[in-house]
């Protein structure tokens, strides 16, 4: 009841964040209910290759069969968006899910035990860290064939050295408190001290970071699309849309706006959903940091 | 003499590093050869001010600190302890090896020494840096319990509530977490913790300096009742020594890793045998504008403690130093019953 | 003796999550000039804050509500210190009211060296003085044969005392302003921080620092506690201030160096000829410096009283349950039963009414004034206690 209390007062002072809430909420929606809006044609199997209307190149204007118009390929742009949405939060949700649970693990095992072992894991993320991120992910991508799973497992090994370090860095400065050493003269083990003592006050740090880095995510992997790289062509990405429509951007000759939708909308559709994530991450942040402050 | 913790020639140095290889250039001697008894029930004073090694004695005993050499006994009979002390002075190791292995807490390892964990606990200086934050109220005390076992499932509950009591404070408080307490609910928090697994050895450091004085009155007078209760066994670690001679049955003055005057607090408080003991008692000021106290001034600073003045860790602050007291260190000897000095020229 | 400063029903409020604190309750209080007076107190009594409103340290969400606090350095005419401009109250503050904190470590900056952070004092309320002295120096150098570079240096230094003049007779000149962002310009005003550093280096000679020269160039974290407290000390005391606040500065230190800092605080008190408001938590230690101590419970002063008949007969419940609280060699200190209030929540009446033995009815509903029961004791307390008790001695 406190913790509602504390929250609902939070957010009067900063409504900002309830903006990002209600973003990731609608695209919630909108992934969840994909099927409905957007529906799969008849015969088609996997419902994330978007329907092609012919083989033309040019896009087409929004029109009544194509709410959003096609892209080059004769994409439709609304399925492709619909779908995208899903995309993105799989490969968000995934790629951090994955993060994190790397980063804690081999972040604590340095943190904690020092010595040998934090040396060798800090040298493996100095390896991982010394190469261009996007570069590292573009030749694991290529490595592993054209999929989501490559993109997703690409931007996974190119992420997860930060959040060991920040784990690490908090598990530091968390080792030498007190009661940390009052649960080893109580006689708990490492691991006890670990899961119950140290992730429990070091970790609200990390969530933070992912929220935030969601957004960062989705927009490598639509990065690494854009490149050509990752999805097969004509899979629902937002990435792969834009990559479309790249060849579209200046329009005509007469009318530069002429393929607006086909760049705008998947566009927008990236802008929200990230700027969604970073509304979120920086309340978050807000929230559980003065909170620690104030004990 | 039955001792329920023998320390021998307890010394725990900490290596300074430097370089990129991390050589040691130094050590800070910070507990240099102590043997120190404490008696079962005895309600042992460590009294020193900052850097003299009190509370890394009292956290080497408890193994949460690594001794770099010397032996620790705990709840050792006398009669092996006697054993020791023969076979030590014979210098036999056949007989030493074996009777070390069983019984020195020095050469303990993880489960030897998680076993003596439930008899020796701990109570922090800082009530607001012990408790986990994160962590309820009821949770904390019973982990203790749950490390060892002692107490199953359902029996938790209704113990820890006992415990609560105990330290007076309610069961109601159970669920809650440590940020709402005041700092000395919180070291009450912490007296209960270290009480969960019926201990028979309390270290306590510095647990009162961190609170106000009629809270550190009601603490006192809470240890004393747990102590005449459960037959404990207390180490206080104090800066203070008006509490130390308040409340303890036996003084032992520690200085820059040594101790240097060991005795009973009227004895020591009436008749201070070493200089220092005598400059804290005149630089400690007492709400008694007729006893001026707090007027002594000790000129110098405290050295530091890895690079100790020679013979006598005290002589360059010494009014009645003389040339011995720069060469040879002075041995901690017998003077009197019960009454331990180690200065060439003491007061007495 | 003359008043020095007078407090004057000063209330100051937080504003906080949890609710209102009232950290100061219509405190009154008098200091005198030339006395050091102690103020004694446990955690939440508002002894901190009382240092803080006088110096106008209170930051939202705490208000000062009400009361006015008069300060009369030159013994002509007082100033309200709550009424003045920020720019007011800030060239009062190191200069004509210092204050000393608690932690050592904590009030200096551990990235500038001791001789800077004196310096800085120095600079900002003493600069006239300064700038006069190094236009002197610059002065009884022009008398001098030059060497070889003599046209080169005469000129810059006709154009440092062009600007040190520029600056003394108009504080706010622009040029001078100007000049000093420019970095390697900056460096015309050599002879201005050498001054500052040489009055620095007299006053670390005061505080009895040993080997001052080379201290000067340290930084915070190679100095020892007592060290960087007698540093504190010289920063304080840098403008010879009339009056010095300080809160708990010994708290933190080592017996044997908090005797020596209580000396060092008592012979430069009457060195500077300045009162003392010496705020601790320590009885003993107020027992030691002070000539008069007040006591402070639930954000005002409960008794008030010379250092002798305070610890002698102590009238105040609290002041009488407080001195039995002290450890005493061979005797078992005596708490008192209750919890300090919750300072959101405090007991109606007397703050002390729930924990006091002697408490009556009106204790419950009236809060009781500050009244002089004798020439110069006053407690705040609806029972006479002078009668009701055997014998307060606390002996």
């Amino acid at each position: 009841m406190k913790t509602l209390k504390f929250l609902l007062f939070h957010f009067k002072k900063n409504p900002l964040s309830v903006i990002g809430l209600v973003i990731i909420i609608i695209f919630a929606i909108i992934a969840a209910l994909a099927p409905v809006l957007a529906p799969t044609p008849e015969g088609q199997f996997n419902p994330y290759m978007i329907p092609r209307d012919g083989y033309g190149s040019t896009p087409q204007p929004p029109s009544d069969d194509h709410i959003f118009g096609t892209t080059q390929g004769q994409y439709d742009i609304f399925y492709g968006v619909i779908w995208g949405t899903r995309t993105a939060f799989q490969v968000g949700l995934v790629v951090i899910g994955a993060v994190l649970v790397i980063g804690i693990i081999l972040g604590s095992l340095a943190g904690y035990f020092g010595g040998i072992v934090d040396e060798i894991i800090m040298r493996i993320t100095d390896i991982f860290l010394a190469f261009p991120p996007l570069i590292l992910a573009m030749a694991v991508t290529i490595a592993l064939g054209a999929s989501i799973e490559s993109i997703i497992i690409a931007i996974t090994v190119v992420s997860w050295p930060s959040y060991a370090r920040v784990i690490r860095g908090d598990i530091l400065a968390i080792r030498e408190e007190d009661y940390i050493e009052a649960s080893r003269g109580v006689g708990a083990s490492h691991l006890r001290i670990i899961i119950k003592h140290i992730l429990p006050n070091s970790i609200y740090p990390i969530f933070i970071m992912a929220s935030l880095d969601i957004g960062s995510v989705v927009l490598t992997a639509a990065a690494l699309s854009f490149l050509g790289l990752g999805v097969p062509e004509g899979y629902a990405d937002w990435g792969q849309m834009i990559n479309f429509a790249r060849n579209w951007i200046v329009g005509t000759p007469t009318n530069t706006f002429a393929y607006w939708h086909a760049i705008t909308i998947p566009g927008l559709f990236i802008f929200f959903f990230v700027m969604g994530w970073n509304l979120l991450g920086d309340s978050l942040r807000d929230i559980l940091d003065p909170r620690l402050a104030r004990r | 003499m039955t001792a329920l913790v023998r320390t021998k020639n307890l010394k725990t140095y900490f290596p300074i590093l430097q370089g990129i290889i991390r050589r040691p250039v130094g050590y800070v001697k910070a507990v240099d050869d102590i043997s120190l008894d404490v008696a079962p029930g005895q309600w042992l004073g460590l009294v020193g001010e900052s850097g003299c090694g009190k509370t890394t004695l009292g956290k080497t005993i408890l193994r949460l600190i690594e001794p770099t050499s010397g032996h620790i006994y705990f709840d050792t009979p006398s009669e092996i302890l006697e054993q020791i002390e023969s076979a030590e002075a014979e210098a036999d190791q056949c007989k030493l090896k074996p009777l070390y292995h069983a019984h020195d807490l020095a050469a303990f390892s993880g489960g030897k020494l998680k076993v003596l964990r439930k008899d020796m606990q701990l109570v922090h200086q800082d009530p607001f840096s012990s408790l986990n934050p994160r962590m309820k109220i009821k949770d904390i005390i019973s982990e203790p319990m749950i490390v060892h076992n002692t107490v199953s499932g359902e029996e938790r509950l209704s113990r820890s509530a006992e415990l609560m009591k105990l330290v007076g404070l309610s069961e109601k408080h159970l669920p809650r977490y440590p940020h709402q307490f005041s700092g000395g609910q919180r070291q009450r928090i912490a007296i209960a913790r270290a009480l969960a697994t019926t201990p028979k050895f309390i270290v306590f450091d510095e647990p009162t300096s961190a609170l106000d004085v009629s809270v550190q009155a009601q603490i006192l007078i809470l240890l004393k009742e747990l102590k005449q209760k459960f037959n404990l066994t207390y180490l206080y670690i104090t800066h203070a020594l008006t509490v130390a001679e308040s409340v303890c049955d036996s003084i032992a003055v520690m200085y820059l890793g040594k101790i240097v005057e060991y005795g009973e607090p009227g004895a020591i408080f009436k008749e201070p045998m070493h200089p220092y003991t005598q400059a804290l008692i005149l630089s400690t000021p007492i709400p008694d504008p007729q006893r001026k106290r707090g007027r002594l001034v000790l000129p110098g600073e405290v050295p530091s403690p890895s690079n100790p003045p020679p013979g006598c860790r005290f002589h360059p602050r010494c009014s009645r130093a003389t040339d011995v007291c720069a060469q040879t260190e002075p041995p901690l000897e017998l003077r009197g019953q019960n009454r331990k000095v180690a200065c060439w020229h003491p007061l007495v | 003796m003359e008043k020095l400063v007078q407090i004057k029903g000063v209330s100051v409020n937080f504003y906080t999550y949890e609710g209102v604190v009232r950290a100061l309750n219509n405190l009154t209080l008098d200091i005198y000039r030339g006395e050091t007076l102690g103020l004694v107190g446990e955690t939440g009594c508002g002894k901190t804050m009382t240092a803080f409103a006088i110096l106008r340290l209170i930051m939202p969400p705490g208000k000062i509500e009400s009361g006015s606090i008069l300060f009369n350095p030159n013994g002509s005419e007082s100033v309200d210190l709550l009424q003045l401009s920020e720019n007011n109250i800030r060239a009062i503050r190191g200069s004509k009211i210092s204050m000393v904190f608690q932690e050592p470590g904590n009030a200096l900056n551990p990235v500038y060296t001791i001789g800077d952070q004196i310096s800085e004092v120095i600079l900002l309320h003493r600069k006239g003085e300064m700038i006069s002295r190094a236009i002197a120096d610059i002065d009884s150098i022009e008398g001098l044969p030059g060497n070889r570079w003599g046209m080169l240096s005469s000129y810059f230094r006709r154009i440092q005392r062009y600007l040190l003049k520029k600056i003394q007779s108009n504080p706010e000149a622009r040029l001078p302003l100007i000049v000093q962002k420019i970095p390697l310009a900056r460096r015309l005003f050599w002879r201005l921080n050498s001054e500052a550093e040489k009055t620095a280096l007299h006053m670390l000679k005061e505080v009895d620092i040993p080997d001052a020269q080379r201290i000067l160039g340290y930084y915070p974290h190679q100095l020892s506690g007592g060290m960087k407290q007698r540093a504190v000390i010289a920063m304080a005391l840098a403008c010879s201030p009339k009056f010095l606040i300080a809160d708990e500065p010994t708290t933190a230190l080592d017996v044997t160096i908090q005797a020596q800092i209580l000396e060092l605080l008592q012979r430069l008190k009457n060195e500077f000829n300045s009162s003392v408001l010496y705020i601790t938590h320590d009885l003993g230690v107020a027992a030691a410096i002070c000539d008069r101590v007040g006591v402070m419970y639930g954000g005002s002063i409960v008794e008030l009283a010379e250092v002798n008949e305070l610890f002698v007969t102590p009238l105040h419940p609290y002041t009488r349950a407080l001195l039995a609280a002290v450890p005493r060699p061979g005797e078992e200190p005596m708490p008192i039963p209750g919890y300090i209030p919750d300072p959101t929540d405090p007991p109606p009446g007397c703050p002390f009414h729930p924990r006091c033995s002697l408490a009556r009815d009106i204790c419950r509903l009236e809060r009781p004034e500050l009244r002089e029961v004798s020439p110069g004791h006053l407690i705040s307390c609806h029972v006479d206690t002078g009668e009701s008790i055997d014998s307060p001695s606390q002996n």
